[in-house]
């Protein structure tokens, strides 16, 4: 059976991931008891999973290999990348 | 269009950038952006970080050295959306390359009162959109094909409370749930993970969103209520068949 949306859910979509994104259209205090507390639980734990979802860093070159593409498509020769000199300066990166 | 002055300029750009700074402080080239109209001429201005725009303004006068940082800037949140969308290390990898290669190519119209980071992922989502559909990589199935656009709001009623509250990830390792997210993040349609993306990982606005996407606000709403539905029914489906086994 395909799932559908209660019209609660889908107004406490929007409070969570959009209205709530912009300060100019804050919830209104009363907004949460409104929708219900069942609906505000629901959805926001439907949300809490994607929190897991993994995503790999980005290469430690990426950059480098990135500018040397361009260089390369706008017709200037450029140096290979150093993998080593990328490193050492992502190495001092904060995590 | 601005073309590159030296053979090493761009990496000689990305040298000069600042370890351990996100955004990349200037060590040098102050001179080209005092030419900049949108930098103002104070000493706290030129502690703070600069801003997209003002780096790409800067580029388009010169200074190589801004565009460097604009890479540098976006390498993570940019990776990471890009690897989530089309789920693959190499492809999200190429598809940055190229977004930013269309940003170097285009720098020039880009109108610089608009926001430089929507432009930026309108760009990208564009590029990895023609590489999901280029590579075939991901063909419709069966079971994809029953279900709607996202772009209305049939289908039958069910309460999400009831898949919400099934859910059994308090007893899965952490390593085990990882996966069976991306799993069902990676099953959803296209335009369903790639809108919930910007949207929940990116925090981009509806109104961005409308715009990143081209599509009118109404039709960000749906989708990505879509999005939500499909995301905790795919969850569910996948929770009944694990505990059936």
């Amino acid at each position: 059976m395909k799932l559908k949306l209660t019209s609660d859910d889908r107004s406490e979509i929007d409070l969570l991931l959009g209205e709530a994104a912009t300060a100019a259209k804050a919830p209104s205090p009363g907004y949460v008891a409104a929708a219900g507390a069942q609906h505000v639980e629901a959805v926001r734990r439907v949300l809490q999973l994607l929190q897991v979802l993994p995503a790999a860093d980005p290469p430690v070159d990426l950059v480098d290999r990135t500018l040397a593409r361009i260089s390369q498509t706008s017709g200037q020769l450029i140096e290979a990348p150093e993998i080593g000199k990328a490193a050492d300066r992502h190495a001092h990166r904060p995590a | 269009m601005k073309m590159l002055s030296s053979s090493n300029s761009l990496r000689h750009a990305a040298d000069q950038r600042t370890p351990g700074k996100a955004g990349g402080r200037f060590k040098d080239g102050m001179k080209d952006r005092h030419r900049v109209e949108t930098l103002q001429p104070t000493s706290a201005v030129y502690r703070a970080e600069p801003s997209d725009e003002q780096l790409l303004a800067a580029y388009r006068v010169g200074d190589v050295s801004s565009f460097a940082d604009l890479v540098d800037r976006y390498q993570r949140e940019l990776f990471h959306f890009l690897v989530r969308f089309v789920g693959d290390r190499a492809a999200a990898e190429d598809v940055f390359q190229e977004a930013f290669l269309q940003v170097h190519q285009s720098a020039d119209q880009f109108d610089l009162q608009r926001r430089f980071r929507p432009w930026l992922f309108t760009i990208a989502a564009n590029k990895a959109r023609d590489m999901i559909r280029s590579q075939a990589r991901r063909p419709t199935s069966p079971l994809q094909a029953a279900i709607n656009s996202g772009d209305d709001e049939s289908g039958e009623y069910l309460d999400l409370i009831s898949s919400a509250s099934t859910m059994p990830h308090d007893d899965l390792e952490k390593r085990e749930l990882q996966m069976s997210v991306q799993k069902t993040v990676m099953s959803m349609p296209d335009h369903l993970r790639e809108i919930l993306l910007l949207s929940y990982f990116h925090q981009f606005p509806y109104k961005q969103i409308s715009e990143i996407l081209d599509i009118p606000l109404g039709t960000v709403k749906s989708r990505l209520h879509a999005a939500v539905a499909f995301f905790a029914d795919r969850w569910r489906v996948a929770n009944l068949g694990r505990s059936a086994s």
